[in-house]
């Protein structure tokens, strides 16, 4: 049996080192190793393959992908437009928890199949951020807040009685450059203490460390791109900042990208940008 | 009017009967029925399949067994597949990479809209979340 679980036809047309599509090749060219699914394997510290790191995503071009989107959003947005280009502080690690067969996922673009940050996930960021930044973590305080449910929608029992839609729009980031993989680990040594349903396992060092691999992008600059109607533009005012939409906005994302961070395991240091 | 069941009418039942016996595996088995059709598209069919195999012997591999013999029963019902040559859902987790792409379009389909079935009824049966 092959290690890749294709139809017979696409295997014998193509391999895994041919498949020029990183979420291809990541998702549907998963290699089953014997009893398990990996994309990455060491032996004594050699590393047997890696199908993560090295990948170069021939064939697109992300200055140009980056350009073209910003205009889309120029000609959507003719006056009210920003484009900002931050890097990723460490590591980001987005999706993380999808459904998938190695346990780990990484959310890649469905069609380029590079990594990239939906902008429902960018909204939410920035969103929460306010929220617990200028509210004090308190939702229901927040929706009583013209502003902020001017800003980013709300449901109908806040100060507008009515469902409202937000006015800011989160465009998805793209990298500019190509992103670089990076295989990362964590390491849980005490798992039989922490799936232990019935208290009697105790945390303790008898245990064998149980690694589990993960992808993250690393040291890769992405364009974020927030646009707003100029007819929705008004003036606003959430705890001391006052200000056009917009200009809130623009300083909400900024803060919510570098203070709290996106994606998963934010809280040891993945997920922000400078 | 005519009493003739549909192909729908016959897998709706049948999925009904399969999350009824499963309801004794407990609430968790929804959670893992309504995890494979995510599993089948980002991965594909042999892919998810094979992930389902190499849990067999684990601690989840009860549900995962459940859920695979109902997917072979229920293609082998459809006669989908070869009884003959595949006579366990084991057996069609190797058998499924031997086929063409016509006939894995064919079954990915089928099962997914099998599974769309299962997790309703799991859902309904079931109690507790």
């Amino acid at each position: 049996m092959s290690d890749s679980l294709v139809p017979k036809e696409t295997l014998e047309k193509i391999n895994r080192n041919q498949v020029s599509n990183f979420a291809l090749k990541f998702h549907k060219f998963a290699r089953f190793d014997g009893d398990k699914f990996l994309f990455f394997k060491t032996d004594k510290g050699k590393i047997i393959f890696n199908d993560v790191e090295n990948f170069n995503f021939p064939s697109i071009n992300f200055n140009n992908l980056c350009k073209e989107i910003s205009e889309a959003a120029k000609k959507l947005f003719p006056t009210i437009n920003y484009v900002k280009k931050l890097i990723i502080d460490w590591r980001l690690t987005l999706g993380l928890g999808s459904e998938s067969v190695y346990e780990t996922s990484i959310n890649l673009h469905p069609v380029y199949g590079f990594p990239y940050i939906p902008g429902q996930s960018i909204k939410g960021v920035v969103r929460s951020w306010v929220i617990l930044e200028y509210f004090n973590k308190d939702e229901e305080k927040a929706y009583q807040s013209e502003t902020f449910c001017h800003l980013f929608g709300c449901p109908k029992e806040s100060i507008l009685n009515k469902e409202y839609q937000g006015a800011l729009v989160f465009f998805d980031a793209y990298p500019i450059e190509t992103p670089k993989l990076k295989v990362d680990v964590m390491n849980p040594h005490y798992q039989p203490y922490y799936s232990d349903k019935t208290n009697t396992k105790p945390p303790a060092d008898y245990y064998n460390p149980n690694p589990i691999f993960f992808v993250t992008v690393e040291n890769t600059s992405f364009q974020f791109i927030i646009g707003i109607k100029e007819t929705e533009n008004n003036l606003g005012k959430i705890d001391n900042i006052q200000g056009h939409y917009f200009d809130l906005g623009k300083k909400f994302l900024l803060e919510a990208l570098t203070q709290k961070g996106v994606g998963a395991k934010t809280a040891v240091g993945y997920g922000y940008f400078k | 009017m005519s009493f003739l069941r549909t192909t729908d009418q016959i897998k709706i039942e049948f999925a009904f009967n399969c999350a009824r016996n499963a309801s004794v595996l407990g609430k968790e088995y929804k959670s893992y029925v309504k995890k494979l059709p995510m599993l089948i598209k980002t991965n594909g069919l042999g892919a998810a399949f094979a992930f389902m195999y190499s849990k067999r012997s684990k601690e989840e591999g009860k549900f995962w067994n459940s859920i695979g013999r109902d997917i072979y029963n229920w293609l082998n019902y459809r006669n989908m597949i070869n009884s003959d040559k595949v006579r366990s859902f084991d057996e069609l987790v190797f058998a499924i990479s031997q086929i063409s792409s016509v006939e894995y379009r064919k079954i990915t389909s089928e099962v997914l809209s099998f599974l769309s079935w299962l997790k309703r009824f799991a859902d309904g049966l079931i109690e507790g979340d």
